[in-house]
């Protein structure tokens, strides 16, 4: 694996350089932030709404706060990560410098992990910001941090999912913009797949990427999910080196 | 070229299929294995420790059959639920049945609603139903229920409800007109119990074992022969319910005086209960002596045309176990009460009067006595607690002390103490200054990098 921090490096480097990373930062930041203060904003509605008192022992920071930040930012994620993965390797090609890198010494394996690991640092940034909210809650309250770590172990496997799909559909073309929708289009359509079944009932609720996250958001860590994510990554960067490796004998 | 290109496609194409082959292969493996962590704080996934030695006295296949749509929080809740019950042990397996998809199913088992759950072991059923009406979420105690549903299936005899006949008794068998007790009938069938008919002057003999005697208003006189048959009945140890209505079933009331129940010749009547259609002869009760069988019971019940009762200890150690409220009384002139006048007068007992009482011997015995019979009727029988305060008073009389009663987990989180200023200050936080941070610190870097 000798290459990947090089490349790694020079990722970063260029996420950094150019104004794409902070927006996303900062988009995905005041999203998730807004939506978690609307739901903190809703509990503490309903903790003091006379109406509400019959369901008084099911309110609860978890349940009204917790589980649908998780589920929030899972969406914002699945709109986000397209924008991330979009340039990994399309903008290699439209600037040229493509066939350099890949004809450089460093095994493809080794670039597309490099690439692919930047991404991921990015996202674990991005996942770092938002649990800044959830110690706002800690502070004031005590959700479950088993739940809460669990979720964050989903979101980080549902995400890092997403970034191997997004680097797939970036190796396709070298268009950012065509790279961008592919992935989107291929998200969307795992997400909805198995909308309306779950992962135990069918196989297009198992193949479905949102469906493995549930456990998660409810404080289960099942080996199957963990097990399916892998896969959609390995899947994911396999197809990418097949479709990059392609090039040399297409 | 173009050979060299088919080979490499060809290479490249079967190296996908295969990889993907593998990882599918992988994924089914694990799926079947089916090992799970439950990291919440209060372990909110997890059986208790009373269900686990439940499920291990399974010997038998169990079939947890739940009927739900396709999606739902209740339906989830109930799939999370019993697949905690078939992981511990391979006897217990989950179907879930679309009512609208496969009627024949929920015809089998009498299902009419979302949410109702039906255990079967062989022809043996118990049916529940798990949906919180406020919530619509799977009811806070399920595992409870579920787990004193498998207790029942898998107990070592069959226990009978033996309905008296013979001396106008209310119809069982009638589940149409508002007297008829058919809904009690099928309800009590739905609790695991066996229901069969009993009529004293045909000569059976009622078993002592796994019996329990229900004495449902009867309106025609017995005779001395029933009478000595019903105490000796109760005085080897029998188990019975009687409900014993206004101006009829004397002579049951006279028995039940032996034993420490003191029946009034009366009717309670209540003014401060305006149900519709009820109206003041239906006395709505919220007030329940301390009892196991009222223990955490929170619902109201409402006991139409009932008599008062009340308890004094004899060879029983009897309790009163509801009571109307203190505007209620005991009118005993039935001239005016015939005339649709209903009085308090000086000499009228007060409330809170008792309408349903029970009993104990150190014989085993029990007895429950209800001063109503259409509490439990076709028409009331739905109403509020009706149904479970009657089915928590079998239960009891029927000794199934086995039944547990496992308190619903509580998520660990109580109230969010936050003031109005610092939920200001959060949101500037939050959603204004980290993102503004974010944000001058990329324009900074490409300040930087632009001078450079």
């Amino acid at each position: 694996m000798n290459g990947v921090y090089p490349i790694l490096k020079r990722e970063l480097g260029s996420y950094f350089a150019s104004p794409l990373a902070y927006v996303v930062l900062v988009v995905f930041q005041v999203i998730t932030a807004f939506l978690f203060f609307l739901n903190l904003k809703g509990y503490l509605q309903l903790q003091f709404d006379p109406s509400f008192q019959l369901l008084r022992e099911q309110l609860n920071l978890n349940t009204v706060i917790v589980i649908p930040y998780f589920d929030t930012m899972s969406i914002v994620l699945l709109f986000i990560i397209p924008l991330l993965t979009m340039r990994l390797v399309a903008d290699e090609r439209s600037s040229h410098t493509a066939e350099l890198l890949f004809t450089s010494p460093i095994k493809l394996s080794s670039i597309i992990l490099g690439k692919y690991l930047a991404a991921l640092i990015l996202l674990i940034i991005m996942l770092a910001l938002s649990s800044l909210n959830i110690l706002v809650l800690t502070a004031h309250g005590s959700p479950d941090i088993g739940m809460v770590l669990s979720s964050y172990l989903g979101l980080f496997l549902l995400g890092a999912s997403f970034l191997a799909i997004g680097i797939f559909a970036s190796s396709l073309t070298s268009s950012q913009l065509v790279a961008a929708i592919i992935a989107f289009g291929i998200l969307l359509f795992l997400w909805l797949i198995g909308a309306s079944s779950d992962a135990d009932s069918s196989v297009f609720g198992y193949v479905s990427l949102i469906n493995h996250f549930t456990n998660f958001s409810k404080g289960i860590i099942e080996l199957k999910d963990i097990a399916y994510y892998l896969s959609a990554i390995y899947i994911g960067l396999f197809l990418t080196h097949t479709a990059l490796d392609s090039e040399r004998w297409r | 070229m173009r050979k060299r290109r088919l080979i490499y496609g060809t290479g490249a194409l079967i190296s996908v299929i295969s990889t993907i082959g593998i990882i599918v292969a992988i994924n089914y493996l694990l799926f079947r294995t089916d090992i799970r962590f439950d990291v919440t704080q209060g372990k909110l996934h997890t059986v208790s420790s009373a269900t686990i030695r439940a499920l291990n006295s399974v010997q038998d296949e169990i079939i947890i059959i739940g009927f739900y749509k396709e999606t739902g929080v209740d339906r989830s809740g109930f799939v999370d639920l019993a697949k905690e019950y078939t992981r511990r042990n391979d006897n217990i397996k989950i179907r879930l049945v679309n009512p609208d998809q496969e009627p024949a199913v929920a015809k089998k088992y009498g299902v009419k609603e979302y949410g109702s759950v039906v255990l079967a072991k062989d022809e043996n059923v118990v049916k529940l139903r798990l949906t919180d009406p406020i919530t619509g979420g799977i009811l806070k105690n399920s595992e409870e229920e579920i787990t004193n549903a498998l207790l029942k299936l898998t107990r070592d005899s069959q226990k009978t409800l033996y309905i008296l006949t013979g001396h106008g008794q209310r119809d069982m068998g009638n589940s149409v007109d508002a007297q008829g007790l058919g809904l009690l009938r099928k309800t009590i069938l739905d609790e695991g119990y066996e229901v069969a008919e009993f009529m004293i002057l045909r000569g059976d003999d009622l078993p002592i074992k796994d019996s329990i005697l229900l004495v449902a208003a009867p309106t025609q006189a017995f005779s001395l022969s029933e009478i000595q048959y019903i105490k000796n009945y109760l005085n080897s140890g029998g188990r019975a319910i009687f409900m014993i209505e206004p101006r009829a079933g004397n002579e049951i009331a006279s028995i039940l005086a032996g034993y420490g129940f003191d029946i009034s010749d009366d009717v309670v009547i209540d003014p401060s209960s305006k149900l519709e259609g009820g109206g003041d002869i239906a006395p709505i009760v919220s007030d329940y002596p301390y009892h196991e069988i009222t223990e955490d019971f929170r619902f109201a019940t409402i006991f139409p045309y009932s008599r008062s009762i009340d308890v004094s200890n004899g060879s029983y150690d009897t309790a009163v176990l509801a009571n109307t409220g203190e505007y209620s009384w005991s009118e005993t002139n039935f001239d005016l009460f015939d005339e649709g006048v209903a009085q308090k007068e000086a000499t009228d007992r007060s409330g809170p009067l008792g309408v349903a009482a029970i009993g104990e011997n150190g014989n085993n015995g029990r007895i429950a006595v209800f001063g109503s019979a259409d509490f439990v009727s076709n028409v009331f029988l739905e109403f509020s607690g009706n149904r479970d305060f009657f089915l928590n008073t079998l239960n009891w009389i029927s000794g199934d002390e086995n039944l547990i009663s496992i308190r619903p987990k509580k998520l660990n989180s109580g109230n969010l103490t936050i003031t109005t200023k610092q939920v200001d200050i959060i949101f500037i936080i939050i959603v204004v200054v980290i993102p503004a941070v974010i944000l001058f610190s990329g324009i900074a870097i490409w300040w930087k990098r632009r001078v450079l």
